[in-house]
């Protein structure tokens, strides 16, 4: 009997060992103190993009530079103007910036500019690639592919993500009011879509005049089902990436020759569903509060923080903290993240990337390594960033209950990671070298069909046109 | 004594404008006729910002013309630019002949007048974006005050448009008061105090006086305005970003260029804005010298 209640005890032991071990075996265990003496001191300038992401990265900069002894500068720079700036300095090879902040569709574009991580690390790290690699494990291997070439050549560290995530009311979700309206209406359940068509219903179903009731309670102004944002901004392009992926669409698709990627085509498949994409974003238009038409991500999570929509269904993650706050300004309200309709969102992020022009590129490389630690990424998440190591995201502290507005996001953006993963590689995005003029022109193809300046086989048409151009003129590959 | 060579030179008339125009000279070799020439190099090239430029002969000058983008920017940048010239100029002219009465507290309105031109351009157009904002612009809650339905100012293709041309307005019609005044204060007295005693009424003196005589500052007005508005281009910064059938030629020019990196196919769309600015400014240019020579 003792020795059972012993036995018993150890198991339990062990097991709470084994629990308490389980973030250190996520831990890749690098911190600054792990640095190497670094002989060249040359200072390093960094790019970062301006905003509240930039301010809460400069500490850490501050901090490598105070443990390495090699002096950190940073310039930030607004999203519109970054590609620009950073291009001009690339092209002309002045070494201007060390570390390059890229996006992950820049990626291929790039990759004549940027050091190979693998071989940085080779040269600088005492544990060459290994140690590279104990610390990028644990990002999400999807964000990786997107930091790396299409032939596979990891030349950045993503340190900030902008996944979509669908953010709604909760508190209108769960109304028994509302519910059994939508479903007398509609003949199913209200709850998170997880078909567009259900997207559509509640857009329609939640879009209320003044005067109407919404949760039982007469609304004193217009409310509306969706936040879209369909002005000429990255945005658009995002939203429809959004529904052409989840379709299984692309814009383009890639063609394969014995594995290896020779060129692109729009297939007949990816015709259909663009044109679906084109026409549903018509239709969601019809449910958005006005002056989406110029909207971007502020005016879009504005909308739902001040209480006129119901639903953001395509939203970057990292504005979930400020969506959160709907709360705070409607009496009642709770926001909750779900997945994207079909779990395909425009999945990307920001990675730092050491410019091949760079004076010290030692100094850039343990940089990189710095920010994508474990420990690093830890407390940034923990401070509220939009992280992107998969494995600290994962840690069983960070849900909903222990910290509604810093960790809200996580759960459907894990989720969609997940689902994703495998079709990353086939994405027009992460694979043209030309993808930074694309993306431009898609915006405006995006806008264009969503203020009705086009018709969805118009933009169909224009994408066409204009992809076969860009690509022809900017890219390696051909179209076929 | 006779003066050395040295001090000869210095007398020497034609050297002496030689040498006090030579930096000049200088200057605009270096910083506009190499820019200039060099961009029409490129403008016959596919340079993309990688590897070499090669040459295309016209095909670039070809692509512009039959570039249906092109040409809708093109119309968009003529109806704004006519359109600010016309209501700075008889906005303007109003705002002139008021603030050229004497009145109690003049130096404060005048000194107000002038603010808008002192504001950064970018700051401008982002201000008048919240400003002007459907859901949470001042004007909006203002007019929703009133009982009045929501303007959708920056929000739909028939309104943004507009709206840019206000904003355009509002920064630069200091500008033409301002000159007008300037041309008002200057007026010779004697014949309008003997128009006056002719008896002719005060719109007879506007027209038959006034006017012809502020008319080389209203060209000087429109010859800037033009040059000025063909490159307009931070209004848009803060609000459409060429959206919403806004998009203006320097900002196709900004974006063939600066974010396709297309500098062939940008250089030939700035030399056609170029072209057609200097055919307008010589026309407008001849009009001022008949002006001022009284012809």
């Amino acid at each position: 009997m003792l020795f059972q209640k012993t036995s018993g005890l150890v198991a339990v032991a062990a097991a709470a060992a084994v629990a308490l071990a389980a973030p250190a075996i996520a831990d890749d265990g690098f911190t600054l103190a792990d640095i190497p003496e670094i002989e060249n001191k040359e200072p390093i300038h960094v790019a970062l993009e301006a905003g509240g992401a930039a301010d809460l990265i400069i500490p850490y900069l501050q901090a490598f530079s105070e443990a390495t002894g090699v002096p950190v500068t940073s310039e930030s720079m607004v999203f519109a103007t970054i590609y620009s700036k950073e291009v001009v300095e690339l092209q002309g090879q002045t070494g201007a910036y060390d570390v390059v902040v890229t996006e992950t569709s820049w990626t291929n574009e790039w990759r004549d500019y940027l050091h190979s991580l693998n071989e940085l690390a080779e040269k600088y790290d005492p544990e060459g690639v290994a140690g590279l690699q104990k610390v990028v494990d644990g990002i999400d291997p999807g964000l990786l592919r997107m930091a790396s070439t299409r032939d596979g050549v990891l030349v950045g560290v993503p340190y900030y993500t902008y996944t979509m995530v669908s953010i709604y009311r909760e508190d209108l979700f769960n109304d028994a009011g509302e519910q059994a309206a939508f479903k007398e209406r509609y003949g199913y359940d209200l709850a998170p879509a997880t078909e567009w068509q259900q997207l559509v219903d509640q857009a329609q179903f939640f879009t209320r005049k003044k005067g109407e009731t919404l949760r039982g309670e007469t609304l004193d102004h217009n409310f509306y089902g969706v936040s879209m944002m369909a002005g000429r901004f990255p945005h658009v392009q995002d939203e429809l990436a959004a529904m052409v992926w989840s379709k299984g669409g692309h814009w383009a698709s890639p063609v394969r020759e014995d594995g290896k990627l020779v060129g692109f085509t729009i297939t007949d498949k990816d015709r259909e569903v663009l044109e679906w994409a084109f026409t549903l974003y018509q239709e969601l238009m019809k449910y958005a509060p006005p002056g989406s038409e110029n909207a971007f991500w502020d005016f879009a999570t504005a909308q739902f923080v001040e209480g006129n929509t119901a639903i953001i269904p395509l939203m970057y993650n990292g504005l979930w903290n400020w969506a959160s706050t709907v709360q705070a300004e409607v009496p009642g309200a709770r926001a909750a993240a779900a997945p994207v309709v079909g779990s395909r969102p425009y999945t990307g992020a920001f990675h730092f990337a050491p410019s091949r022009d760079s004076g010290n590129p030692e100094a850039a490389y343990w940089l990189l390594k710095f920010i994508g630690s474990y420990a690093t990424q830890k407390e940034m998440i923990e401070g509220g960033w939009a992280g992107t190591h998969a494995k600290v995201l994962g840690e069983p502290d960070k849900t909903v209950e222990t910290n509604y507005a810093a960790y809200g996001w996580i759960p459907p953006t894990l989720e969609q990671w997940d689902a994703q993963a495998a079709d990353v590689d086939n994405y027009l995005h992460f694979n043209s070298s030309a993808f930074g003029k694309i993306y431009e022109q898609m915006t405006i193809i995006g806008h264009e069909n969503a203020t009705g300046a086009t018709t969805p086989a118009e933009s169909l048409e224009a994408w066409e046109t204009s992809f076969g151009r860009l690509q022809k003129k900017f890219g390696e590959l051909p179209v076929q | 004594m006779s003066a050395t060579p040295k001090a000869k030179l210095f007398e020497d008339d034609r050297f002496m404008k030689w040498l006090l125009i030579g930096p000049l000279v200088v200057f605009l070799l270096a910083f506009m006729v190499y820019p200039t020439l060099y961009s029409l190099y490129m403008s016959f090239t596919d340079y993309v910002m990688k590897g070499d430029p090669n040459f295309v002969g016209l095909d670039n000058y070809r692509w512009v013309l039959s570039d249906k983008a092109f040409w809708e920017a093109l119309g968009r940048t003529v109806y704004v630019l006519v359109l600010c010239i016309a209501i700075e100029l008889v906005v303007g002219m109003a705002l002139a002949l008021l603030l050229n009465r004497n009145f109690r507290g003049q130096g404060i309105v005048r000194g107000l007048c002038f603010i808008p031109l002192l504001v950064s351009p970018l700051s401008m157009s982002l201000m008048w974006n919240y400003i002007l904002h459907i859901q949470f612009g001042v004007v909006n809650t203002v007019l929703g005050w009133l009982g009045i339905e929501a303007v959708p100012f920056l929000s739909t293709p028939s309104m943004a448009l507009n709206t840019i041309v206000f904003i355009t307005v509002w920064q630069w019609l200091p500008f033409s008061v301002f000159v007008l005044l300037a041309g008002l204060k200057g007026m010779p007295r004697d014949q309008f105090e003997a128009a006056q005693i002719d008896g002719a009424s005060s719109i007879r003196t506007f027209f038959r006086l006034t006017l012809p005589l502020l008319k080389p500052l209203i060209i000087i007005i429109v010859l800037l305005r033009v040059m000025w508005l063909m490159r307009l281009f931070d209004p848009l910064y803060g609000t459409t970003r060429g959206g919403l059938n806004t998009e203006l030629l320097d900002w196709m020019i900004y974006r063939v260029s600066f974010v396709f990196f297309d500098i062939g196919q940008g250089a030939a769309y700035a030399l056609f804005a170029l072209y057609l600015t200097l055919i307008v400014g010589a026309l407008l240019f001849k009009q001022l010298i008949k002006a001022m020579d009284g012809r």
